[in-house]
């Protein structure tokens, strides 16, 4: 694992250079194509790795340990607050992208979003305005025939709302930041019910371990 | 190198034809081990050559390298640097395969008239081999020195095995490479060009061929999301399997959001301790926007106060965590004076030793 964790960081400046390139290539045909086959699957191969290993999941664990005591510390409410839990997965997700080591374009965009805002006069304010736009829409669309996008289309313009900072992206590239995106989102998940069970659940199985939490 | 040094310093025709009988038995060579079956030998000695010595070869009689007896050996390694100071759009391979591969697929750029042993394939492939050379010459404007990697030749060597057998079996279809490899040294993951697979009868201008590099590049992706996602190695269109993976995502997304809101329900009042026994050795960790706020005026704090009642828990509590990590070797720097720290018995002893530490780094 070692030897392939090098290999992982050694060539990805050099690999990931021809995809942010790539769409200056595809506007002329003619030049140069900067990205072979065989890039593609060199590249997925070594994230999916580097997301499936265990030392990444325990270094994620450990530094998302370390923000939830500073989250918690920082709010130290009772749990009915429906702002902790946005908190947490708000940590979650940062600690997930500094995990990326900024190589993907989703882990720069979760890094560079602000914490939320949990003032809810803002929230209500919005709701109406948006409201109003759809019904206008809808009612026009149901006059005039309804233009629909391929279906492919469609799909990927969802998919690009989904995985964050991915909204004006080819669909090459999409894909690409969406396998890493799962990737890293499976690890995500098994690290919290390792923690969750672990500091939840870990009552009867370990007594010592309950004593020292509650 | 010093044999390559002086074949060059040469500036006489002989010295030339010294080049190319060095060539020919480099080849012939390299050759030996795996004959090819088809009368490839003297076109693939062409491909060794610069474009200009390979026109004059073909132009002489054939076979030249079954007649001359070089006088002198280039081995191996001097080859590429002979090599990489001609430009040229040419494969350098250094392997019979690679070689056969090349005569039956690569277009020469200087090269007009078809080679004998196109003669061989089918008509039609060699009068797209005529058409496509000038279309050749358009498309890569720019040729790139390289010079020969192994690992590139390795992949390559196996992709072109590959290729043979799928050529034999296909007799009817003949395929035909469109770009020529120039590999680089440093990596030899990366190609600069793309291979794009053309069959008998498909369109060979370049939209539709850059359409098709497009299409080969979206699939590539979507296969390698298809494995990750489960269940979508049965389904077949690209809307479909799209559709699977927007359901995994939000699932997953929304177990986050679960797992959160679990976690935020659990006590808060964990032990601080735990969180200075990590940081000893966490400055190798990425922890530089995400726990600098007020991490480090909290932990002298906690450390002042001298709560070492709870480390001998914690030593319980971390043993708790390794069975259910399991005993993976750790690259990280951190982790391993962690796991040091936790295969000591829980005891005053490593109890004092650990404050110690603490105190030391203060």
């Amino acid at each position: 694992m070692a030897s392939l964790e090098s290999i992982i960081n050694a060539p990805e400046p050099s690999t990931n250079n021809p995809e942010t390139t790539s769409p200056d290539s595809d506007s002329n045909p003619n030049k140069r194509r900067k990205i072979g086959h065989r890039t593609v699957a060199a590249d997925a191969s070594l994230n999916h790795l580097h997301w499936t290993s265990q030392s990444e999941q325990q270094i994620y664990s450990i530094n998302l340990l370390r923000t939830l005591r500073h989250v918690l510390r920082r709010n130290p409410s009772p749990s009915t607050t429906a702002s902790k839990p946005r908190q947490v997965r708000y940590a979650a997700d940062r600690v997930l992208a500094a995990a990326a080591k900024g190589r993907t374009r989703w882990s720069r965009a979760i890094l560079s979003s602000p914490p939320p805002f949990n003032n809810r006069r803002m929230l209500h304010k919005k709701a109406p305005a948006a409201r109003k736009k759809v019904t206008g829409l809808r009612s026009m669309r149901n006059g005039t025939e309804k233009k629909k996008l391929p279906a492919v289309q469609r799909k990927a313009r969802v998919l690009s709302r989904l995985v964050p900072g991915c909204r004006k992206l080819s669909f090459p590239n999409l894909l690409e930041e969406a396998t890493d995106y799962i990737s890293a989102l499976e690890m995500q998940v098994r690290a919290m019910t390792a923690l969750a069970e672990l500091l939840a659940g870990g009552g009867s199985p370990s007594g010592l371990a309950g004593e020292s939490l509650s | 190198m010093e044999q390559a040094t002086g074949v060059l310093r040469g500036s006489t025709h002989d010295d030339v034809v010294l080049e190319s009988i060095q060539f020919n038995e480099e080849i012939r060579g390299i050759m030996a081990p795996a004959p090819a079956p088809e009368n490839a030998s003297s076109f693939t000695a062409l491909l060794e050559l610069p474009p200009t010595q390979a026109v004059e070869l073909l132009h002489s009689p054939d076979c030249p390298a079954a007649d001359r007896e070089p006088p002198c050996h280039v081995s191996t390694n001097q080859k590429p640097y002979l090599l990489c100071s001609y430009g040229g759009n040419l494969t350098f391979p250094s392997n019979a395969a690679l070689i056969e591969r090349a005569a039956k697929f690569s277009v020469f750029a200087g090269e007009n008239s078809p080679p004998e042993d196109a003669a061989r394939l089918a008509p039609v492939a060699v009068s797209g081999v005529v058409k496509n050379e000038p279309q050749e010459t358009d498309s890569n404007p720019s040729s790139t020195q390289g010079c020969v990697s192994d690992p590139a030749v390795d992949t390559k060597n196996q992709k072109t095995a590959k290729r043979k057998e799928r050529e034999k079996k296909g007799k009817g279809s003949s395929k035909k490479s469109k770009s020529v490899a120039d590999e680089c040294s440093g990596d030899g993951e990366k190609l600069p060009y793309v291979h794009v697979r053309v069959r008998r009868g498909q369109a060979t201008d370049s939209h539709s061929l850059a359409e098709r590099a497009r299409r080969e590049k979206i699939n590539a992706r979507m296969k390698l999301l298809q494995e990750l996602v489960p269940g979508c190695n049965k389904i077949s269109g690209t809307a479909l399997v799209l559709d699977e993976i927007i359901n995994h995502v939000q699932s997953l997304q929304r177990q986050v959001e679960f797992l959160s809101m679990k976690l935020a329900a659990v006590n808060p009042r964990i032990d601080f301790s735990l969180d200075s026994l990590l940081a000893t050795d966490g400055s190798s960790v990425m922890d530089s926007n995400l726990t600098s706020m007020a991490s480090p005026v909290m932990w002298p704090e906690n450390l002042a106060n001298g709560n070492r009642q709870h480390f001998q828990q914690h030593w319980q509590f971390d043993a708790f965590h390794q069975p259910l990590w399991g005993r993976e070797e750790a690259n990280h720097n951190f982790m391993t004076p962690e796991h040091s720290l936790l295969s000591y018995d829980s005891s005053a002893n490593s109890a004092s030793l650990q404050s110690n530490q603490l105190k030391m780094e203060l």
